[in-house]
């Protein structure tokens, strides 16, 4: 067997500022066979295959295609070496039609700059005749643009096996395809295995990885934990290499909310197209409630509907017994809750501005006389939270996109500290956030609760949720699929199970 | 990086106060150039001259840069000016209405214009580019009917009141222009509002999370460049006695020229009033001293683009951190 394989990624190492994303990671792939990678998100998958696509240079480690060392500095690089990729996103001209997408990297040309329309349909006819029916079906000249989800997809592979392809990773190809098509695609990838292409198949989904793949290598925390027959291995063997872990930063706290702690805010019925359906809890003053579910599952959406960001479709918001609408973020922000987004650059900071701005930003309103901006008091109140909440700035001038992740963090938080926020939304708090930063993170939310504060914390790491929540609701599909209590025996299994199956 | 050390060192920090002073500094050399070249340059009156002819444009710059800041532009300034310019004209010259009140309503006017701007840019999700071209359309087509394609002379003291009054030989525009980039200064730098024009230019998506009102915002702000303007269009037919049909072609242009020069942003959340009033001064003065070294309007043309290419590129060579 060893002297098939075709790929082989030996010690890759890559980081990002402040984080590293993959540390001594190694990966073969034999001819011919389906080989899963899987791990939690951020786990390191998507920048494996990044690196492996040429989108990412690595930082060192060596790759090797037919046992020839390469360096892949393009796409193009990838693509010359015979490796093709199926994004989850699929970017199409959406106006063009299936011909003309196939071929939009090298079109066939006449009389030196004229597309050859007759050898464009001629070759996109024969690539279909070689898929089978479903891609005769499609004909050559519809738009993408009417075509679903499955079928951009099967373009997408045609495009990809238009050239010589001997590897073709799929990157979560199911995300978005109906059970039928799912089938369909499963069907195409082992068609594609007999004939000898290597097929590389990112996924959580363990239960499609252990329909399709031969092998499995599962990723955790940006490192390599270890490669299993899919023959010999088991669900769970493969659930618990992804979360077992060592760090003693996520010990579980010691103290939990009261019980009979009154109740801050109770949501009923928040419901908002597909993405939030029938979403019913509530959260104690005081108190930690986990939100745990893979991406996709509808935690963001909830949070977001709830914050008046999205517009829902039906759904009661309650603060302390009291019936509220919040119908946009300054309803939101009025009735005292803060929102420390997933997307700290895009949606938390200014980042060409100073961090005193970018602190006062929700109450500046709060330091003026007669409508004008005090500025002693609004560099004393800035300065207050550098100081109380150790955020490391040259001063409260410098732009906020010169501190590291975890002081960004910081400087978002203190937003909503100085707000008076009573109900605090974390989304990801801890994502591209160092392990040191992350643990200061972890007491500062802690701190926050026992002064009473109430605390959403949506996460994809299952030690954090674990180590600081009082109550865990975890999502599948848009729903709430289980609520579980924080219990000393609570274990990382467990909830995983319950975001993966139903 | 230059690996030099000392060097790269001392290169970077004539840089950065190349950058930091550059509008002095292009300023003050316009003015050594132009005086060495002309005797009559530095005179009283010909410095009063160019403030009369930049008030105009300048107050129109004062509501371009806080269009830009919020990522925004408003390419109808100058139709704006020429309309409410007609407005009041007609109201005053034709209608016989009295000029305290068509002034009012020349204003009103304007405001007008910019809420349309901001609700469109706004509620109706259309590119700000767009609809001010748009509006800015329609407008100028509104003064062609508005003046039936003449100018509208105004016999009237009041009217010439605004534009030809002076204090101490100080022109009545250039001493309202001044005051207006000191409100407007104060305005930005010390206000809620002014703080929250920032705010949503540096990124709106973080401003609209904090719980500001981005949309208000930035209907407010295309208000306040639709009543400026309108002012300025006042000003204008004010100092000529008449109302023209013929002017606000280029203002848009000029007002984006003279923001960038003073260094606002393009991509937003950064400018300051005093920078862009320096940049309609630079303007101003590099027009008027060519003029008076007897220079073609093309060539007049020509140095202005290329003195905002030279501004543009020092501002980009710090930013890229060399």
């Amino acid at each position: 067997m060893e002297n098939n394989t075709v790929l082989k990624m030996h010690n890759i190492n890559k980081s990002f500022p402040g984080v590293i994303a993959l540390d001594n990671v190694n990966f073969e792939l034999n001819k011919g066979e389906v080989h899963a990678i899987c791990g939690e998100n951020g786990a390191g998958k998507s920048t494996l295959l990044k690196i492996l696509m040429g989108m990412y240079r690595r930082d060192s480690g060596a790759i090797f295609i037919n046992d020839r060392e390469v360096n892949l500095k393009s796409i193009n690089d990838a693509k010359q070496h015979g490796i093709g990729i199926i994004p989850q996103e699929i970017q199409m001209a959406p106006k063009l039609s299936i011909a003309e997408n196939m071929f939009m990297a090298k079109y066939p040309k006449k009389l030196l700059f004229f597309v050859d329309w007759k050898k464009l349909k001629d070759d996109t006819k024969a690539m279909q005749e070689k898929m089978g029916e479903c891609a005769l079906s499609m004909g050559v000249d519809t738009q993408v643009e009417t075509m679903s989800m499955g079928y951009r997809q099967l373009i997408e592979i045609m495009k990809a096996l238009s050239t010589k392809v001997e590897i073709l990773a799929f990157d979560e190809p199911t995300s978005s395809l109906s059970e039928e098509e799912t089938e369909e695609l499963f069907k195409l990838i082992k068609e594609l295995s007999n004939k000898g292409i290597s097929v590389i198949y990112v996924s959580h989904r363990l239960k499609e990885i252990f329909r399709i793949c031969d092998r499995v290598t599962i990723l955790k925390d940006g490192k390599y934990i270890g490669t299993k027959k899919i023959r010999e291995t088991n669900i769970s063997e493969v659930i618990s290499m992804m979360v077992g872990r060592n760090l003693d930063l996520f010990e579980k706290k010691q103290k939990v909310v009261k019980s009979d702690a009154e109740i801050a805010m109770e949501i009923k019925n928040l419901t908002r197209g597909k993405a939030v359906r029938d979403i019913n809890f509530f959260l104690r003053k005081g108190e930690i409630l986990g939100m745990f579910g893979i991406v996709g599952s509808g935690r963001s959406e909830t949070v977001r509907a709830i914050f008046g960001l999205d517009c829902k479709d039906c759904g009661e918001i309650y603060l302390n017994g009291k019936r509220v609408e919040l119908n946009s973020p300054q309803d939101a922000v009025r009735a005292k809750i803060g929102f420390v987004t997933e997307d700290r650059h895009g949606e938390g900071l200014i980042l060409k501005a100073a961090v005193r701005w970018n602190i006062t930003m929700p109450f500046i309103r709060a330091l003026t006389k007669f409508k004008f901006i005090i500025h002693q008091q609004e560099k004393t109140v800035a300065n207050k939270y550098i100081d109380t909440l150790r955020i490391k700035t040259p001063s409260d001038e410098t732009f906020t996109e010169n501190l590291s992740g975890g002081n960004q963090q910081k400087v978002v938080i203190s937003k909503w500290l100085g707000a008076e926020s009573e109900i605090l939304i974390f989304d990801e708090p801890t994502r591209g956030i160092d392990v040191g930063a992350k643990s200061e993170i972890y007491q500062l939310i802690q701190k926050l609760a026992e002064e009473g504060k109430s605390i959403i914390m949506i996460s994809s790491e299952l030690p954090e949720i674990l180590a600081l929540s009082d109550r865990i609701l975890v999502f599948r599909d848009g729903m709430i699929n289980a609520e579980l209590e924080n219990h000393k025996f609570l274990t990382e299994e467990e909830i995983l199970k319950n975001a993966i199956m139903q | 990086m230059n690996k030099t050390g000392l060097d790269g060192t001392t290169a970077r920090r004539v840089l950065f106060l190349l950058n930091k002073w550059m509008m002095l500094i292009i300023l003050a050399l316009t003015v050594i150039i132009f005086s060495s070249l002309s005797p009559y340059f530095l005179t009283l009156k010909n410095l009063y001259a160019v403030g009369l002819t930049i008030s105009v444009i300048g107050i129109v710059c004062i509501g371009q840069t806080l269009c830009i800041i919020t990522r925004g532009f408003d390419l109808s300034v100058g139709f704006t000016a020429a309309f409410c310019g007609i407005l009041v004209a007609f109201l005053t010259g034709k209608q016989g209405m009295p000029y305290a009140e068509s002034l009012f309503i020349g204003l009103l006017a304007g405001g007008l214009v910019g809420a349309i701007n901001g609700l469109l840019i706004t509620k109706g999700k259309i590119n700000a580019l767009i609809t001010t071209l748009a509006t800015g359309y329609m407008l100028s087509g509104g003064v062609i009917l508005l003046s039936k394609g003449y100018s509208i002379i105004v016999d009237n003291v009041n009217f010439i009141f605004l534009g030809t009054t002076k204090y101490y030989g100080i022109p009545l525009p250039l001493i309202i222009l001044i005051v207006l980039y000191i409100i407007f200064h104060l305005f930005l730098s010390n206000s809620i509002l002014g703080r929250h024009v920032f705010c949503i230019g540096g990124n709106p998506d973080a401003a609209k999370i904090a719980g500001i009102n981005v949309e208000k915002v930035q209907i407010i702000v295309y208000i306040i460049s639709g009543i400026l303007s309108a002012f300025a269009g006042i000003i204008l037919s004010s100092r000529m006695g008449a109302a023209q049909n013929s002017i606000g072609g280029s203002y848009a242009m000029e007002s984006i020229a003279a923001a960038v020069l003073g260094g606002t942003v393009l991509t937003g959340g950064e400018g300051k009033m005093s920078g862009t009033f320096l940049g309609v001064i630079i303007i101003g003065i590099l027009s008027n001293g060519l003029i008076m070294l007897g220079i073609d309007q093309a060539y007049r043309d020509i140095a202005t683009g290329m003195v905002l290419v030279l501004a543009v590129l020092l501002q980009n060579i710090n930013v890229r951190k060399i």
